[in-house]
């Protein structure tokens, strides 16, 4: 058994990487929102499902016309993040900037806003798409270029063409965003009003400005992301976003929610983690317990992250004041 | 604007008479709409929501056309809501509606009647819902994994699944589904323990998110136990889940001269059933606001520092609520267990079989 894990283990854990790439963008845009505004915007599922739904878009309608592997997904990464972003920009100023102007002071209230936002989304997409191409499972284009594969290490690791683009776009993002926050005028009016919105607005910030570009930076990483995931899984629906969503909240958590570094970590932990348990439980339980348990495992780390370090691997306790 | 909203209940009165179409129902839509929101004196509100009751009943017995159910709805909404309508009317119209409208319009359409029973369970789970997020103040976005467990719970001993895993004769006959609703007060309140004991050391958002992935776990649960042990049966789910036997319900309505065939009669059972659910859990619920428990939740709610400075147990206090609620949930899972004779993964077949809100 010992055996069989160690062959396998150069694979699992390149897999895992792609997955934790994956699941970093998403985490970000989650992170980002709780950093401004303190809300799980649980509609960010839905705006990754969009970015998806896109990116299936483009390469049926624009296949043929571009005859380039690369630069078809070039265009699809972009459109996907430029409706991601717009969807973004506009469920913040339709459902939660009404909210805030009112000053409910009450959590649950955005909370279940977000929640009731996400179910529309589903919901408008699979209307979309049933009444446009009245299918329910959409299914990507496969385009010749980008299906090649080759191995490593003599055959211990199988590498697709995919996973390399996947690689390279995600740490591209990644390290634009960190850019973006870390060294342009943007990015530090970004942490200002995470900081304190109040203060920020003080020092000639708009914070309904910022909080729209944040939703807008953190939508198109989403939407980045689900092209990508379309691009390497093939087959999506409207309702794909849920698991993802809920998983790249987690690793948000993981991370320490609100830092943006930590997101990116804890992306890369717990698709490596998920990949880890997905790959080796039917082994270790001699097949009494399949791959599905995954979840299962995703959520326990979930609630042992937040009952014995709730601040996340990289983030800073607050003391709560009475 | 009185004669007018009257006259707008008066016309589509008629109407349900001569032409009860769809185009009909929306007229008495509008005309509710009207009554509910034009400035009216109280005393005109009430009789124009005395004659659209009437008119929607005999719309929908006229017709089946699900939008008068809207109607009938709309009506109860505009009952425990508007200001200035008498007590006694309220109760009246409402217990009109409840006990006459739907069945009468179930005989038409039977699917009312499916509809009706499926708002009633919704109302009840609502309920227990209240104990947990609106007492309390918790949001437990997991709950519909106790209606899950309650379901379940029936289903594997009401249907020959129970036969695969224990030795015994399975499947138990009807009655029992009486037994095992308080059988599944104890199974969900377990699970909402076990569920709570980790999460509710949470707060706020974090609780929401735990319990929503706890959630998903029973979801996983349910889809995946079919190996190495069958318990669940896995993702085909279990069919056919028994149901009691109701000669005595029957021949009680034979007694009242209710004439009902062999779908009629489990469906406005049940429809029943579900209504005296909903009352108990009511009154269960009024109870349990005025008592310690009720009074703790409340102040923990409002500011959970407090509440522990004035000597309240947080956790056990919390973890009695997310138990109260969910044994209110798995009650209420019995009974539709029992009325789809069906319980599987997913909320229907035609559901998405990807990922999607376990509530």
């Amino acid at each position: 058994m010992l055996e069989q894990i160690l062959v396998l283990l150069p694979q699992v854990l390149f897999d895992g990487f792609i997955l934790g790439f994956i699941y970093a963008m998403i985490a970000l845009g989650y992170t980002m929102v709780y950093g401004v505004l303190e809300l799980i915007n649980f509609a960010h599922s839905e705006i990754f499902m969009i970015g998806a739904v896109a990116g299936v878009e483009v390469f049926r309608y624009l296949a043929p016309l571009i005859p380039n592997g690369y630069l078809l997904l070039a265009v699809a990464v972009v459109v996907g993040a430029a409706v991601a972003g717009l969807t973004a920009i506009l469920v913040e100023r339709m459902a939660y900037r009404p909210l805030r102007r009112r000053g409910t002071t009450n959590r649950l209230v955005p909370l279940v806003t977000a929640i009731g936002v996400s179910f529309f989304l589903q919901d408008l997409v699979r209307l979309i798409e049933g009444l446009w191409h009245n299918e329910f499972f959409l299914r990507m284009r496969t385009i010749e270029d980008l299906e090649g594969a080759f191995t490593l290490f003599g055959g211990a690791i199988f590498i697709q063409t995919k996973s390399v683009i996947v690689i390279v776009v995600s740490v591209l993002m990644l390290w634009g965003l960190t850019y973006l926050v870390n060294r342009t005028k943007l990015g530090m009016a970004i942490r200002a009003v995470a900081q304190d919105l109040s203060t920020a607005s003080l020092m000639g910030i708009n914070p309904d400005q910022i909080i729209s570009r944040t939703f807008l930076i953190g939508g198109a990483l989403g939407g980045v992301a689900g092209v990508l995931f379309a691009l390497i899984y093939t087959t999506i629906n409207p309702y794909v976003g849920f698991l993802p969503g809920i998983k790249a909240f987690t690793a948000a958590v993981l991370g320490g929610i609100g830092n943006i570094p930590g997101a990116m970590l804890g992306g890369l932990v717990l698709g490596q983690l998920e990949n880890f348990f997905g790959t080796y439980l039917p082994i270790l339980t001699a097949g009494n317990f399949g791959t599905e348990y995954k979840d299962v495992v995703a959520f326990l780390i979930l609630i042992f992250i937040l009952l014995f370090r709730p601040q996340g691997l990289l983030g800073q306790m607050v003391k709560e004041k009475v | 604007m009185s004669l007018l909203s009257l006259a707008l209940s008066l016309v589509f009165l008629v109407l349900s008479f001569l032409a009860p179409n769809t185009l009909a129902a929306f007229l008495g839509l509008g005309a509710l709409g009207a009554a509910a929101f034009a400035r009216l004196e109280p005393r005109v509100r009430t009789l124009n929501l005395t004659l659209l009751t009437l008119a929607f009943t005999l719309f929908l017995r006229n017709s089946g056309n699900t939008l008068g159910l809207i109607g009938l709805v709309g009506i109860l909404v505009a009952l425990t809501t508007l200001p200035r309508i008498p007590r006694w009317i309220r109760v009246v119209l409402g217990l009109a509606i409840l006990l006459l409208s739907v069945p009468i319009a179930g005989f038409a359409n039977t699917f009312i009647f499916e509809l009706g029973i499926q708002i009633g369970i919704y109302a009840a789970m609502a309920l227990g819902l209240n104990v947990v997020v609106g007492m309390a103040g918790l949001l437990d976005l997991g709950y519909a994994a106790f209606f899950a467990v309650g379901a379940y719970t029936w289903a594997i001993f009401g249907s020959p699944q129970a036969g695969k895993f224990l030795q015994g004769n399975f499947p138990l006959p009807g009655e029992y589904m009486y037994l095992f609703m308080f059988i599944a007060v104890v199974t969900t309140a377990i699970t909402g323990l076990l569920i709570g004991l980790p999460a509710l050391r949470l707060r706020g958002d974090y609780l929401a998110i735990v319990t929503l992935g706890l959630g998903e776990v029973v979801r996983i649960l349910a889809n995946n136990l079919d190996h190495p042990i069958n318990i669940t049966n896995g993702p085909q789910g279990i069919t056919p889940v028994g149901r009691p036997p109701i000669d005595w319900f029957r021949s009680l309505m034979g007694t009242l001269g209710v004439r009902l065939d062999e779908t009629t009669d489990y469906q406005l059972f049940f429809y029943l059933l579900v209504l005296v659910m909903i009352g108990l859990v009511v009154l269960a619920n009024v109870n349990l606001a005025n008592s310690r428990f009720g009074r703790a939740w409340v102040a923990i709610r409002e500011d959970e520092i407090a509440a522990q400075a004035m000597g309240i147990p947080l956790l056990p206090t919390k973890l009695i609520a997310f138990m109260t609620g969910a044994a209110f949930s798995g009650v209420m899972g019995v009974i539709y267990a029992a009325q789809r004779t069906f319980v599987s993964p997913s909320p229907s077949p035609s559901w998405p079989p990807s990922p999607s809100w376990p509530w």
